[in-house]
């Protein structure tokens, strides 16, 4: 493989990460591959002393998730999707399923908690005003509808609060189960740290 | 004797790597060889963090007709250094205690 084909190979399995981020990337590599000619390697074991392509390129996604995650404007089902591919090496397999399980249980149980609560809030309204339009039409008590008005603002009020509150804490939970599998990732594949005694 | 590094201890030994004058990518991995096999990808990262904590900057430099990224350490850096030396300087204690013990026992 030459340096052409390398890079284009690593920015294609770091396609839809921050452009920039992959821009430097490769430039760290061309550089890293250069001095190594430069030092007397060839093209081709300069790049074969890289290691492989696949686990280049999860280092570096376990990385960048890690990262945006850090800075909490982590999309967790993106980040969800990104681990998936990471796992899909042999080693990793039985933790990527582990995560997968984990992961959509969690988002399937607050996502129906969530849309039960907010559909509901959302139902209240349109009952209170239709009930008290329909009061109002056959000349009901004034006083008496807008308690009722108060009184199912009120529990959609609650409801939708709810709904909101469950909403951020679903998304702090599954950035949680992301950071904990991409750190877990990253001690099972760690490699070429040890210490030379 | 194979034992993996403590977590932050290689981003000490690249800062380290820095004191006396500033490098790039592939000379320090070759600078850490003796102590540490660090493949480029792990380096990569460190270097990022490094960077983003503000412990050095980077600048390019022509080198042969191309451009080589050079890193430099800086104050909050250094200080990083003392602030790890200090640490082990504890730490050296209780390991010359246990030394002691398993020495006269």
């Amino acid at each position: 493989m030459d340096k052409k084909e390398f890079l284009k190979a690593i920015s294609n399995n770091l396609k839809g990460f921050d452009k920039s981020e992959i821009t430097e990337i490769l430039a760290y590599y061309e550089e890293i591959i250069a001095d190594k000619m430069e030092n007397g390697l060839t093209e081709e074991d300069a790049i074969a002393s890289l290691g492989n392509i696949d686990d280049i390129t999860n280092e570096i996604k376990v990385n960048l998730v890690l990262k945006r995650s850090d800075k909490k404007i982590s999309n967790s089902l993106k980040s969800f999707i990104i681990i998936l591919g990471i796992c899909s090496s042999p080693i990793l397999l039985p933790l990527g399923f582990a995560f997968a399980v984990l992961f959509l249980s969690i988002f399937i149980v607050l996502f129906t908690l969530i849309f039960v609560f907010g559909f509901t809030g959302i139902c209240v309204i349109l009952a209170v005003f239709i009930h008290s339009f329909s009061t109002l039409s056959t000349g009901g008590d004034i006083a008496s509808i807008f308690i009722q008005l108060g009184l199912g603002l009120m529990s959609s009020a609650f409801l939708i609060g709810l709904t909101i509150e469950l909403y951020k804490a679903m998304k702090l939970l599954l950035n949680k189960i992301n950071r904990l599998f991409l750190k877990t990732i990253k001690k099972k594949t760690k490699k070429g740290e040890e210490v030379n005694a | 004797m194979k034992i993996q590094l403590k977590k932050g201890l290689l981003d000490i030994c690249i800062l380290a790597s820095l004191i006396e004058e500033d490098s790039y990518g592939y000379k320090l991995i070759q600078d850490t060889k003796e102590i540490v096999e660090m493949s480029e990808s792990t380096l990569y990262p460190i270097l990022r963090r490094l960077e983003d904590n503000k412990f050095l900057i980077s600048y390019t430099k022509e080198h042969n007709g191309r451009l080589r990224k050079y890193y430099k350490i800086t104050d909050k850096g250094k200080q990083n250094i003392y602030e790890f030396l200090n640490e082990w300087k504890d730490m050296k204690r209780i390991y010359d205690f246990i030394m002691e013990r398993v020495k006269n026992g």
